[in-house]
């Protein structure tokens, strides 16, 4: 199924890689949460966490590679804005997967944003999303953190979603209004002025840059009753020109994200200890730098994942190589892990839903590899 | 074609903007076939007081030599404040606001749209601008609303091909899809680079969306190496601050600089087609792509998406592909082929993107809404957000905003969140309660021939904030 060239060991008894443990069915527990930051356009892996000890990746990126990684292992650098993720990694409460991938190897935005969303592997071929309708099958209620509802989430019966309003001279809906207009309508469209009717007015004048959002979303997660799901997105990772390597439009954005992690842990409190954050996006980026100091659409990338639901800290990756002939097609990170069986181990993890059903109802997938011990074993 | 009253206004809606309380246009088919023969020029208000209606002003819509004298001192300006240490927001705001004519355009832009005497011409330009989306990337945004006249609104009297030459060869396009940064390997300029121990090489982002997202999709079957091939036909095009010694446009076309030294020598072959070396490969490519039947198939699926109904029919797409076809992708054919199916299908309805319903409303009702454009610096009214760019963005439907290239959205789903429908009842309140509408609701609904079933919604608020809300946040009047 997979190849182990390389086998990387991050401290010394923390390498998950060696094989998939056979589960039996997951016991009934507590819910868990699960928190999703989707880096849209493309999150450049190779400069979030680079393989200082590869030598082609200097040779490949002369203004892409940051000058002082901080070093998690002999092999694996992280890039220094992740100042609160590099906390977790030492707290043992943080991961990272590397060369890792949705299977999609077209590099298309629109295709590849569907697909890490839907999780299958046909473009555009269903109309929810795989953590919708893995909230569908736990029967739990989710949030999405911006204007719009994601893909990713649709499916679930239970959606809301947030992003503060700021417009002088408007107040927020009245209750009598909305519910009429929910009667009005009687659909999608109704159940979200049903949604507002139900608002107590407490979210009027919230901030909503995405770190004060992520800190809402640990709060509201937190409280009895509270989504079980949240989801988060960051845009611009799709830095084809000018992407910088200390600072810049792709490090900039890592500060964005580490300070979610950051905000998440915070809001949550107590309840971090059932959390699992984990980041979504299309593609990798191309290994070598174009010709605008960027890097075009790829494929393999990495991945960060915290929370208190991890068990060991680690950077699970069975490493393809950046030679000639190891690039995928000559030009991309190979991914050497379905990065689908990274989601449904999280699932697993949180919901206790058991591997085969995510496999089969969530992800379509009967034959997905079961990666729940990479994570999740102590 | 004889449309009854009901059908007439909300084929006003469906193909355009409604009507304002004084616009009777008679036939409304008509009305509209007869907007896609000429472009359209700009109007405006200079103060949102005295809504009088003008042309709008020369000195307020840049040329593309001024717009890039402009980028050229902002830039100078941006690189010094790079350079020191503890910028503050402010100073940064206030060089934005010195290179202000981002917010002159987006201000014309929806002054265009609700003052317009050719509602349906616009609204087609729009359809077409979020076909060819340029948002925001360092230097598109300065360029995007001559883009918008020049690319765009210019060619809807022209073709398709014209169209999409100009789309792909406009500074805004190359900026926002970074070819303006892209190197021939094999180019003198990229053989010198190579010489110096420096990397140069194709970006290939703007050669991917011309291919999936500008003309023959995905469907297509095309491979990794036809988008490296576009990009390499592409390599050479761009935009300067000083023209090239070796350049071969008259002074009025200055935007369409070919670099010579920076173009990848030699034949490429894009889906079979073989493109010739040097500046008119691109029109080549252009044209080949322009004439194949998976790029008039894409876009007819997208009109009818975005004009007829949320789940086009086979029929509505052939429909508009044959007129296509016959019309050899002539513009002004398609349009009026879109125009006579929405006129025919009187039961499809699609439901409108939040910044076509604001326009609606604003039209509809008689209300001003948006700063004049003498009074675009100014504080101004602080009790109500009257800001064009601010408001297009709390809508979340800004042009001008960093965003993907594939456009906004034409689904409802993607429309339809508890925030997405939280902004529409408060900027139903805004311009209720802001914009001074002549026409309130229950006159709105008399003349628009509101169904029952929205009468009796509309009937149940208790004041006329509230009345005013219910009618266009209504399902009736978010569709059309």
């Amino acid at each position: 199924m997979i190849t182990r060239r390389h086998l990387l060991a991050t401290t010394a008894a923390s390498l998950f890689f060696a094989g998939f443990p056979l589960r039996g069915f997951a016991q009934k527990r507590e819910l868990g949460k699960i928190a999703v930051i989707i880096l849209e356009g493309g999150m450049d892996g190779l400069a979030a966490v680079p393989p200082i000890g590869d030598p082609s990746l200097f040779k490949r990126r002369k203004d892409l590679v940051a000058s002082k990684a901080i070093k998690l292992d002999p092999f694996f650098g992280l890039h220094p804005n992740f100042v609160a993720f590099a906390q977790m990694l030492a707290n043992n409460e943080a991961a990272i997967v590397h060369a890792t991938s949705i299977p999609y190897t077209l590099r298309s935005h629109f295709e590849g944003q569907n697909l890490m969303q839907t999780g299958i592997t046909k473009p555009f071929g269903l109309q929810t999303g795989w953590l919708g309708r893995a909230m569908d099958v736990a029967g739990i209620p989710g949030k999405s953190l911006s204007l719009d509802m994601p893909l990713l989430i649709r499916g679930a019966g239970d959606l809301d979603n947030l992003y503060p309003a700021s417009i002088v001279g408007s107040t927020g809906p009245k209750k009598e209004l909305m519910a009429l207009l929910d009667a009005a309508y009687g659909d999608d469209a109704g159940t979200a002025f049903g949604k507002l009717e139900q608002r107590t007015g407490a979210d009027e004048d919230r901030r909503r840059e995405p770190a004060a959002l992520a800190l809402h979303a640990g709060q509201e997660m937190a409280k009895p009753g509270g989504p079980n799901v949240s989801v988060i997105r960051v845009t611009e990772f799709d830095t084809h020109a000018q992407q910088g390597a200390d600072e810049g439009r792709q490090p900039e954005r890592y500060s964005i994200v580490d300070q979610i992690f950051h905000n998440y842990k915070k809001g949550l409190g107590a309840a971090w200890k059932d959390t699992i954050i984990l980041t979504l996006t299309e593609f990798g980026r191309t290994v070598q730098e174009n010709g605008s100091a960027g890097t075009d659409h790829g494929y393999g990338t990495c991945a960060l994942i915290a929370g208190g639901l991890l068990k060991k800290a680690s950077v699970i990756a069975n490493w393809p190589g950046l030679g000639d002939k190891e690039m995928f097609e000559g030009r991309d990170l190979a991914s050497t892990l379905d990065y689908r069986a990274i989601c449904a181990a999280a699932i697993e993890a949180a919901f206790g839903l058991a591997h085969d059903e995510i496999a089969e109802r969530v992800f379509m997938e009967p034959k997905l590899p079961h990666a729940y011990g990479l994570l999740f074993d102590a | 074609m004889n449309l009854n009253p009901a059908d007439s206004f909300r084929f006003s809606r469906k193909v355009g903007y409604g009507l304002r309380p004084d616009e009777n246009p008679g036939d409304v088919l008509d009305w509209a076939i007869a907007q896609m023969e000429a472009v359209t020029t700009s109007v405006g208000i200079a103060h949102y007081r005295e809504p009088t209606v003008v042309p709008w002003p020369a000195k307020y819509n840049w040329s593309l030599e001024e717009r890039v004298a402009h980028l050229v001192a902002y830039k100078k300006a941006s690189d010094k404040l790079d350079k020191q240490k503890n910028v503050t927001n402010d100073q940064r705001d206030d060089l934005e606001n010195r290179h202000h004519q981002r917010l002159y355009d987006i201000l014309r832009h929806c002054t265009d749209a609700v003052y317009t005497t050719a509602p349906v011409f616009e609204r087609f330009a729009n359809f077409w601008a979020n076909h060819f989306t340029v948002g925001e990337n360092s230097e598109s945004t300065m360029v995007v609303g001559h883009y918008t006249d020049a690319a765009i609104k210019a060619n809807m009297v022209r073709d398709f091909a014209a169209m999409l030459y100009d789309v792909e060869t406009h500074p805004a396009m190359l900026s926002y899809l970074d070819a303006q940064y892209s190197i021939g390997p094999h180019s003198h300029l990229g053989l010198e680079f190579h010489a110096q121990g420096k990397y140069a090489d194709i970006n290939e982002n703007l050669a991917r969306e011309m291919l999936e997202l500008h003309t023959i999709s995905p469907k297509a079957g095309y491979t990794q190496a036809d988008i490296t091939n576009v990009a390499k036909v592409l390599t050479g095009w761009g935009y300067t601050m000083q023209l090239p010694a070796d350049h071969d446009f008259p002074p009025k076309e200055r935007w369409r600089v070919f670099r010579k030294n920076w173009h990848e020598p030699g034949t490429k072959t894009v889906l079979g087609q073989t493109i010739p070396q040097g500046q008119g490969g691109l029109r080549v490519l252009t044209d080949f792509l322009a004439a194949r039947a998976e790029a008039r198939d894409f876009i007819s699926f997208k009109l009818a998406h975005h004009f007829i109904r949320e789940e086009p029919t086979a029929n509505d797409v052939a429909v508009i592909s044959k007129a296509w076809q016959d019309g050899k992708g002539d513009l002004p054919t398609i349009h009026k082929a879109v125009l006579q199916l929405a006129a025919t299908e009187t039961e499809a309805r699609k439901f409108m993107q939040p910044e076509c319903w604001l326009f609606q409303m604003i039209r509809m009702s008689g209300a001003t809404l948006f700063r004049g454009f003498e009074e675009l610096d100014d504080a101004g009214d602080n009790q109500i957000d009257r800001r064009s760019d601010k408001i297009l963005t709390e809508l979340g439907q800004n042009n001008w905003s960093i965003r993907q290239p594939d456009g906004f959205s034409d689904k409802r789903v993607d429309w339809v969140s508890p925030e997405h429908m939280e902004r529409r009842v408060r900027f139903a309140q805004i311009v209720r309660i802001g914009g001074k509408p002549t026409l309130d609701a229950d006159a709105v609904a008399d003349r628009y021939m509101a169904t029952p079933e929205t009468r009796a919604l509309v009937g149940k608020a208790q004041d006329g904030v509230g009345k005013f809300t219910l009618l266009f946040c209504s399902p009736e009047f978010t569709e059309a």
